[in-house]
């Protein structure tokens, strides 16, 4: 079982370790839960503090939002989760932000390319957030 | 809201399953400790430093700068790992939810 976590403002968020490999980046990013959202983005503020080398993305992608248009950049990565004994490796193609006004202090979101593949308990009044594998239950 | 698939491709996800080292969980624990504390902090932070950047880096050290980019190299001054720090932005003014 992964445990998520409500912040103070009622918001889910899930811990993970994000690893790019191509570009030899890790670190934690702590993902807002996002099941509006088709891919899963790593927006620039959590981006630059992975020392990601934002000159070195280079594959663009068009994403709409209520917003307009945005461009996004693709790049494989591994996005990790832990519970007491295991680790979970997605490996994915995550999306990244590169610094631009309007998204550089948005949280990062945890998509529905990988909340597809997890089954969730979603208890905001009990403050209980919990993902599953399918096989686990 | 944000649409990357308007053609309804499905994404391509392998998902692997591994027993993780002691050292591994060990230093994941560190980690969430350190996310916690500063998420208990937060009301007192967002008191003291509005709309400022706050990181505790994983060799204990409380940071606060004025954008993303200080915060980063104020990690690093401190001979920290600023993808390893736990991190806010104490922002004061409404976000919106849907994004963009």
């Amino acid at each position: 079982m992964i445990a998520g976590s409500f912040a103070l403002d009622g918001s889910p968020y899930v811990r993970t370790r994000v690893n790019l490999p191509r570009l030899n980046v890790v670190g934690d990013v702590h993902f807002l839960v996002d099941t509006g959202t088709d891919a899963t983005i790593v927006h620039p503020y959590d981006a630059g503090h992975l020392g990601c080398p934002f000159d070195e993305l280079h594959d663009p992608v068009d994403a709409i939002s209520a917003g307009g248009l945005h461009t996004y950049y693709a790049e494989a990565a591994v996005v990790s989760f832990y519970d007491g004994e295991a680790r979970y490796d997605f490996r994915i193609t995550i999306q990244i932000g590169k610094p631009h006004p309007v998204t550089d202090r948005l949280e990062s979101l945890l998509g529905r390319d990988v909340l597809n593949q997890l089954e969730m308990e979603y208890a905001p009044g009990r403050r209980q957030l919990r993902f599953y594998l399918d096989a686990e239950r | 809201m944000i649409r990357l698939r308007p053609n309804g491709e499905k994404p391509q996800v392998e998902i692997s399953t591994h027993k993780a080292t002691p050292e591994e969980l060990a230093e994941w624990r560190n980690s969430e400790e350190r996310w916690a504390r500063l998420r208990a902090m937060r009301p007192e932070l967002i008191r003291k430093y509005p709309d400022k950047f706050v990181a505790l880096t994983e060799n204990g050290v409380f940071l606060v700068a004025d954008s993303a980019t200080e915060l980063v190299e104020k990690t690093k001054e401190v001979g920290a790992r600023p993808g390893f720090s736990a991190r806010e932005f104490l922002n004061t003014k409404p976000r919106p939810r849907v994004i963009l």
